[in-house]
């Protein structure tokens, strides 16, 4: 077993992958109560590329699609950051 | 011009309001169309709730319910204004006030000067009652009231002299408003018109009638009558309530009619009664003819009034159906409308169960059920309560607007209706929805109802102004959500300073109460944002936000570096923008059937009547041909009903794509053309309509629209469907790129085709059911998304070439015209030709070929197309287009998405088009808003102190001098002094626990005195934040909080501020320092740490930047007193502390701050956790030099700063480590040296400047006096801090590193606390901070508990049991009892994070239960655990954390400890536990197959057969448990009193060995189940 991932770099390597991956450099910082539609203005295409990204930062399968899949059943919410950092807390 | 109706219909041209929580007529409509509760608790003005609130009894002088809609305080009125005398507003009747405020307000709102109606025939007629308001109430206090209270009191004191009842009298009378001869005819009723005709100088009628209940709208008849009778050319019909005293209220209750919940339900199947209402309304009418001669703004136009009694009824009070039905009746046909054609109805809608019977009765009797679509009811007195007199006007009013701007208004509390609403054809509505009209011939119609006490009816009949419908009326929606912003310079830094010009001046305007709209439309049509070249959007809801972007953007382009800058919350810069005007670079796309969703473009459709007309249009044509459902009715109806309907109907896809067509319209009147449009499937027809290729040939009203054409496109499917001819094909959305697809299919020789291709990330598979799903299976186990869609037409596939003909035979009769234009094709992936021959063949071939869009994208961004507006609602486009050009100059934005309002999402596309350097006009933004031009130059206004109007119950009060003057009259009088009892005591206990307990409630009791005085100071301050001193004009705006002050939520600059912090663990990083239970918790996750709790002195920091809010800035704090930590504040998601500053009324330099508790979820009440006063000062006092520290009896500490922090005897984490050194200790206090630590690790990314004490230093201070308790201390060595007197600082912080001398005297030492004050001091040797009257709490805990915390792995808690008969290796006993202070929720909890795996935790804290429920599972575990980790111990030797145990239950009862840690290759112990009164007992026995039993057992009786009893009771409870037998199978057959040894009988045979035992109060019984 690999040493756990830390949330806080977790979310540091999120911040990285808005930035770079997806173009998001919002001017205040994202933090764990960042939404990932409303505020940061991505669309679902854009959690897509995110998944991605991460699938190829850490070098590994994520199950994404449920996670996907759920975002996806629910229309109009949002998905937070800190949402996301604990899913890959979870799964790394 | 028949439908504009008689002569003599009437129009109303203005309206002015206050209603609870609403101002004016804007903030009412907002409520509404919000649907918020604006009731709330009585105000204390009104009527006390302790005296008369009792919801249980049946008293005639007790109310049932404690909430209303009471009018906001203060509401303001300057006598001055009107020409009034002050003494005639102290003394006069309040209502008048109000209408003549309201009155004005309508006036003005009909362009009419109220100055200026000298002369004119002007009507005034009030709806009122002559109820107990202010102004009888009055005069009656000052008779009656006063002598009959003087009177028994007389009786009571005959030792009061004639002179101190007089003075008695006097005194009382004084307390009261004036009643005297000037003061008169503000008192009596006939004011409240007699008032306004007076000061607007009114010569027509004036009066007030009294109808109850109906009275506004019987005002209304009587207006309405004057004006088409020709006696008024003018009339003002108003009504107004005002609750000054509890008796309607008692009334209500005797009548069982109030709500004791509190909410009026009104119609609903579990109303309960009603609440009260108060407010004003006025409207200002003239006959219709007179108004559109004049050009006036018709809001709506009455048709007709109905009244009606019910006759000899049932009884006053009970509502009859049949009365209201005539008054219905009775106003239809004064208005010569079919009842049919009423889509709207208003009800009365009280909440009374029986009430709303009789209404629903009478509207179901007089209006026919619906065909089409239910009839929309709805009530106002559900979201302000039942307004009595003036109901009637708040319904005129919401009913008024619903029709200007052509909405069906909601309801709240309407989940659930009363059976015969639907029963009717009606209902009710809990979001607004767009009144989409299916009907030119007849207009929009909408009835109000308002039925009076004693049974009288009114009914009136209202119509919209059709001539209105789709113009640019001004309405009554001034403010959105957000507003763009649109800002230009000739270059970066020209920009830069732009951006920083306004918000200096924005700032200074913060208090003028600008209105955002107004501010926008001021600087988006100026000239600056059409010429400059360098373009700035941005998006906000309010001025504050406004100025905060400003802020924020101002250095990003000063930084050249930085290309370019985009936020989606509204921020919106491109050093080289992709688009450029006039170049040829923006496209439009248009989206096709599955972009479509419930309920979308809903609230754009109440600003654009232009949006709303070409839904119209689609509902007509679907009405013309009998199409059912509507087409608005897929898109607005019950979201359950929509979302179906959405995707089946065909009049559906009409509906979107009209929809579509509407956004078009708005876009085009924001000055934008497209260069280029795409559709995208179905969205292709819209596509060829926008760039003027399309149209439809018809005769019908909608000939030649967008609408027709769909129309037949949607009977064109209609029949091929009705024929079952549609080819079908599964469709499933692919998430990834068209090659990968295609080689699945290929995979297994399948034949599924890719039918849409819209960006590198998804496609849509189209094929056979079952091959389609397999192929969808394949790629999902490669990880990749699939999704069904809900439509299964085989569109884009070649089987779909089974209806060309039927298509081709509906596009040859549309008419094809050369594009104005270019238009690109899905289908050829290229431009489309212009010839209209070719276009539409191409057209029609698209159905059966493959949607290439993202072919397309690419050819459109070769041909140089880089700005690109998705028209359709959901936004999914303009997604593709991002994901297409990817990393290429480009830029997409939608024109609506489904997490925006529709507003919003407008105003983004208008920012960030404008950054793109697209040409954009927004004026039109405003056009509808009532724009007004600020002066941006003007000065400031200072704010006049707003003079409120008195509203509530005049209340008699005896002077403090009158008081005590009597009451040394009166011998004997006992002084009454509050009564603890209401503290939690304890009943008995042993010595300490009481004594602990005593203490505690000591410290309690303070507390709570603190707490009443806090709310008192806050009243006090509150009070005279209306009507006192004008605010310091020195502080205009709050400085930027520093990083622990929290977000400001609310406040005045310099008076008062309440912020918000978040308290995130993962966030934080003073989470991570500061961790009850230590830092060492588990092996296998070494990064766990205990319980994140908030250190003190970070709060007294917090507080200090709370404060420094709202005194002038830059001013160092003097001191810090009274702070008080009343709670630990842990980190825990969702937690929140809201900070309150408010300024001591009598010192701007004096700031008390309070930290409350929140959660989110809101279901936890707000804690108040620490407080504090804090001190600012211009200067602050020299401390002078250092006291001495004097031991008797000095000697060195047992401890090194290193130890302390390395063997955990503290627990912070590195950042938070400032001791080097420690000193001399005695028992007079201790010496140390600290190193002032750097502070910004202990914030996300902020600057050390914004701190006002040094945290971690003083924090430092607390871990000394630590070890001056481990050192001194003999037993309750754990001290945590309790209070703080004063904290002074001089002078700036030390550089980081300089060495501090801390010293600390201690000058109390009690058995719960320990006083001390403690000098910090500089390396120069002056003092730097001193700390006076510090308190800390000593926990008496055993060692161990304390020791715990420092090495969970190493330390036990509980104590091993004697067991005979087991080898040590073999089993291991238990006995756990923690301290009491262990199941206080902090420890408690801290417990648990250091003893309890994550999966473990996540599963305990999911059960539940109560505290003490809680604290016994943790025991069970504790002991569980403890017991095999004693097995374990004996056998290897080596220490495990808890945390990294886990103990699991099987069905039996037993539980497994099994160590997470596989390296150990530790077998799971089995381990039986039980518990009793918070003691536990555990046995582990090795193996899974051994079978422990234990028992434990209470005893009160301590004779020895008493015991001897219990031990053989628990005897046979633990052998139970083992052998997993009921009791009565076991017999116990001796126990030996001196070895405790018991044997025991299961069924006759075997016999078992049992140990048990004694401790204090309890037996306990144990065994392995083992034969003898």
């Amino acid at each position: 077993m690999s040493a756990p991932v830390k949330a806080s770099d977790i979310l540091d390597e999120l911040r990285r992958v808005f930035r770079d991956g997806l173009s998001v450099d919002p001017i205040e910082p994202i933090t764990p109560g960042t939404r990932f539609f409303a505020d940061l203005g991505l669309a679902s295409i854009d959690a897509v590329v995110l998944g991605e990204e991460l699938q190829k930062h850490y070098g590994r399968k994520l199950p994404f699609n449920e996670m996907l899949a759920d975002l996806g059943a629910r229309e109009e919410r949002d998905l937070t950051i800190g949402e996301l950092v604990d899913f890959l807390h979870k799964n790394l | 011009m028949s439908r504009r109706g008689r002569p003599l219909d009437i129009a109303i041209v203005g309206m002015g309001c206050r209603f609870p929580g609403a101002a004016d007529l804007f903030a009412f409509w907002a409520n509404i169309l919000a649907n918020r509760d604006q009731t709330r608790e009585v105000p204390a003005d009104r009527w006390p709730i302790d005296i008369f609130h009792d919801p249980d009894s049946t008293a005639n002088d007790r109310v049932a319910g404690r909430r209303g809609g009471y009018l906001d305080a203060p509401v303001p009125f300057d006598p001055s204004e009107h020409g009034i005398m002050p003494l005639a507003v102290a003394g006069g009747e309040p209502e008048q006030f109000l209408v003549l405020d309201a009155a004005r307000a309508a006036l003005a709102d009909a362009d009419l000067d109220p100055d200026r109606l000298d002369g004119l025939r002007v009507d005034v007629v009030v709806g009122r009652g002559n109820y107990f308001n202010r102004g009888n109430l009055t005069r009656l206090q000052h008779g009656r009231i006063v002598a009959q209270t003087a009177g028994l009191l007389a009786a009571l004191h005959p030792e009061w002299t004639p002179n101190e009842l007089d003075l008695l009298r006097e005194d009382l009378k004084s307390s009261l408003p004036p009643f005297e001869a000037a003061t008169i005819p503000g008192q009596l009723t006939s004011a409240t018109s007699g008032r306004l005709a007076d000061r607007l100088n009114l010569t027509g009628a004036s009066l007030v009638v009294d109808a109850a209940s109906a009275s506004s709208l019987a005002a209304l008849d009587l207006g309405c009558r004057s004006l088409r009778e020709g006696r008024a050319d003018l009339a003002l019909v108003g009504g107004v309530y005002i609750e000054a005293d509890v008796d309607f209220p008692m009334v209500f209750s005797r009548l069982g009619a109030l709500s004791k919940t509190g909410a009026a339900r009104s119609f609903s199947a579990d109303a309960d009664g009603l609440v009260s209402g108060e407010g004003v309304g006025v409207v200002v009418l003239k006959r219709l003819r007179d108004a559109e001669e004049a050009g006036d703004r018709i809001y709506a136009v009455v048709k007709g009034v109905g009244l009606a009694s019910d006759g000899r009824a049932k009884g006053l009070a009970t509502p009859s159906a049949r009365g209201h039905a005539l008054a219905m009746r009775r106003a239809l046909r004064a208005a010569r409308v079919r009842p049919e054609s009423v889509k709207l109805i208003e009800g009365h809608g009280l909440g009374v169960p029986a009430s709303d019977r009789a209404e629903l009765r009478a509207l179901n009797a007089v209006y026919p059920r619906q065909k089409r679509s239910p009839r929309v009811l709805g009530a106002v007195a559900s979201q302000i309560g039942h307004a009595m007199p003036a109901a009637g006007m708040a319904g005129l009013i919401k009913t008024a607007l619903s029709l200007h701007h052509r909405i069906f208004p909601p309801t709240l509390h309407a989940e659930r209706p009363q059976k015969m609403v639907a029963e009717g054809g009606f209902e009710l509505l809990s979001t607004p929805r767009p009144w989409i009209h299916d009907n030119l011939d007849i207009p929009r119609r909408a009835a109000v109802n308002a039925f009076g006490f004693a049974g009288v009816n009114a009914h009136a009949v209202l119509e919209e102004y059709a001539e209105s419908a789709d113009g640019i009326t001004p309405g009554a929606m001034l403010d959105w959500d957000t507003e763009a912003f649109l800002l230009a310079a000739d270059d970066r830094l020209a920009l830069a300073d732009r951006v920083r010009e306004l918000r200096e001046r924005l700032r200074e305007r913060i208090g003028d109460q600008v209105r955002l709209k107004d501010l926008a439309f001021t600087l988006n049509t100026e000239r600056e944002p059409a010429d400059g070249r360098v373009r700035l959007g941005l998006v906000a809801g309010s001025l504050d936000e406004l100025i905060g972007r400003l802020e924020a953007v101002e250095p990003l382009l000063r930084d050249a570096s930085r290309r370019s800058i985009r936020d989606a919350r509204g921020l919106y810069f491109w050093d080289e923008p992709a688009g450029r005007d006039g170049e040829n670079t923006l496209a439009f796309l248009f989206p096709g059937e599955g972009s479509q969703y419930p309920g979308m473009l809903a609230d754009l459709c109440f600003h654009f009547p232009e949006l709303r007309t070409e839904i119209e249009k689609a509902d007509r044509i679907a009405r013309e041909t009998a199409d059912d459902p509507p087409a608005s009715r897929c898109l607005f109806a019950k979201s359950h009903d929509a979302s179906k309907a959405l995707w089946v109907a065909d009049t559906a896809v009409t509906a979107v794509l009209a929809s579509q067509w509407g956004m078009f319209q708005i876009l085009g009147r924001l000055g934008l053309r497209p260069d280029a449009v795409v559709g995208h499937s179905s969205g292709e027809l819209p596509a060829l309509a926008a760039a003027g290729a399309l149209t439809a040939a018809g005769a019908l009203a909608t000939e030649g629209s967008l609408e027709q054409a769909l129309g037949r496109l949607a009977a064109v499917f209609r029949r091929l469907e009705a024929a079952g001819r549609i080819p079908r094909a599964a469709l499933i959305a692919v998430g990834a790129g068209r090659g990968r697809v295609e080689s699945a299919i290929r995979a297994i020789g399948g034949s599924s085709v890719v039918a849409i291709d819209n960006c590198p990330r998804q496609v849509v598979l189209a094929g056979p059911v079952g091959e389609a799903e397999t192929i969808a299976a394949a790629l999902k186990t490669e990880g990749v998304l699939c999704e069904s869609l809900p439509f299964d037409r085989a569109y884009h596939t070649p089987a779909f070439e089974a209806v060309m003909e039927q298509l081709n035979a509906f596009y040859d009769g549309l008419e094809f015209h050369r594009p104005n234009c270019r238009i690109y094709s899905c289908s050829s992936s290229e431009l489309m030709p212009s010839d209209p021959a070719a276009i539409r063949r191409l057209a029609a071939s698209q159905w059966t070929r493959p949607v290439a869009f993202r072919e397309t994208i690419e050819a459109m961004h070769r041909d140089g197309f880089r700005v690109f507006v998705d028209v359709g609602a959901r936004g999914n486009l303009s997604g593709y287009v991002d994901d297409i050009l990817r990393n290429k100059p480009a830029f997409a934005v939608a024109a609506h998405l489904p997490r925006r309002s529709g507003t919003s999402q407008l105003n983004h596309l208008v920012a960030s088009l404008f950054a793109q350097g697209i040409r954009i006009d927004p004026t039109y933004l405003y056009a509808r808003r009532r724009p007004s031009r600020i002066n941006l130059n003007a000065k400031p206004t200072t704010a006049k102190p707003a003079v409120g109007l008195a509203l509530g119950f005049p209340e008699m009060r005896l002077s403090e001098g009158t008081l005590a003057q009597l009451r040394s009259r009166s011998r004997g009088e006992a002084v009454g002094h509050p009564s603890p009892s209401d503290l939690p005591q304890n009943g008995d206990g042993d010595a300490e626990v009481s004594e602990a307990d005593a203490v505690m409630l000591d410290h309690l009791r303070t507390m709570n005195d603190c707490l009443k005085t806090q709310g008192e100071v806050l009243a006090a301050f509150l009070s005279a934040n209306g009507t006192g001193a004008a605010p310091d004009e020195t502080i205009a705006a709050f400085p930027a909080p520093g990083p622990w002050a929290g977000e400001i939520r609310d406040g005045e600059p310099g008076r008062w501020v309440a912020t918000e912090y978040y308290l995130d663990a993962l966030a934080d990083p003073v989470a991570a320092q500061h961790t009850l239970g230590g830092r060492r918790v588990s092996t296998l996750h070494p990064d766990r740490l205990g319980l994140p709790v908030l250190p003190f002195f970070t709060m007294v920091e917090m507080a200090a930047q709370v404060a420094s809010l709202i005194v002038p800035p830059g001013l160092p704090i003097a001191s810090l007193e009274d702070a008080r930590a009343h709670k630990w504040v842990e980190f825990e998601p969702g937690a929140l502390l809201s900070m309150t500053g408010e300024r001591d009324p009598d010192d701007p330099l004096v700031v008390r701050v309070a930290l409350r508790q929140r959660n989110q979820d809101e279901t936890i009440e707000d804690r108040l956790v620490f407080e504090a006063v804090v001190r600012f000062a211009q200067q602050q006092d020299d401390l002078g030099p250092p006291r001495p520290l004097t031991l008797s009896e000095p000697g060195p500490s047992r401890f090194t700063a290193a130890r302390l922090y390395d063997e955990q005897w503290l627990f912070h984490g590195p950042a938070m480590r400032p001791l080097t050194e420690i000193g001399a200790v005695g028992p007079e206090g201790i010496s140390g040296t600290l190193e002032v630590q750097p502070l910004a690790p202990l914030v996300v990314d902020g600057s050390e400047g914004s701190f006002l004490t040094d945290v971690v230093t003083l924090d430092g201070f607390t871990q000394l006096l630590g070890c001056w308790g481990l050192d001194m201390l003999q037993g309750g060595d754990v001290v945590f801090p309790l209070h703080m007197s004063r904290l002074e600082i001089q002078g700036a912080r030390p550089v980081v590193g300089a060495p501090i001398d801390c010293r600390i005297h201690v000058s109390d030492v009690e058995r719960h606390r320990i006083r001390v004050s403690a000098e910090l001091v500089r390396p120069d040797g002056r003092v730097w901070m001193r700390i006076t009257d510090w308190e800390d709490w000593r926990f008496h805990w055993p060692a161990r508990y304390r020791d715990v915390f420092r090495a969970p792995d190493a330390i036990f808690v509980g104590e091993p049991l004697r067991f005979e008969g087991a080898a040590p290796g073999d089993a291991a006993a238990v006995w756990l009892a923690p301290p009491a202070d262990m199941a206080r929720p902090v420890w408690r909890n801290v417990l648990e994070r250091v003893q309890l795996a994550p999966d473990e935790l996540a599963e305990h804290l999911s059960l539940g239960g109560s505290d003490v429920q809680r604290a016994h599972r943790l025991w069970e575990r504790i002991a569980a655990k403890e017991a095999a980790r004693r097995i374990w111990m004996s056998r290897d030797e080596s220490a495990s954390f808890p945390a990294d145990l886990i103990v699991m239950y099987n069905a039996e009862g037993f539980g497994f400890v099994q160590d997470l840690d596989r390296s150990h290759q530790r077998t799971p112990m089995t381990v039986a536990v039980a518990h009793a009164e918070g003691a536990v007992v555990a046995l582990a026995a090795a193996g899974p197959d051994a079978r422990p039993g234990v028992a434990i057992a209470p005893i009160s009786d301590h004779s020895h057969e008493a015991i001897k009893l219990a031990r053989m009771l628990a005897a046979q409870m633990a052998t139970a448990k083992s052998r997993a037998v009921g009791l009565d199978a076991v017999e116990t057959i001796d126990v030996d009193s001196q070895t405790g040894a018991a044997v025991v009988r299961v069924m006759g045979h075997p016999v078992i060995s049992v140990q048990t035992g004694r401790r204090n109060d309890h037996v306990w019984a144990l065994t392995l189940g083992m034969e003898v």
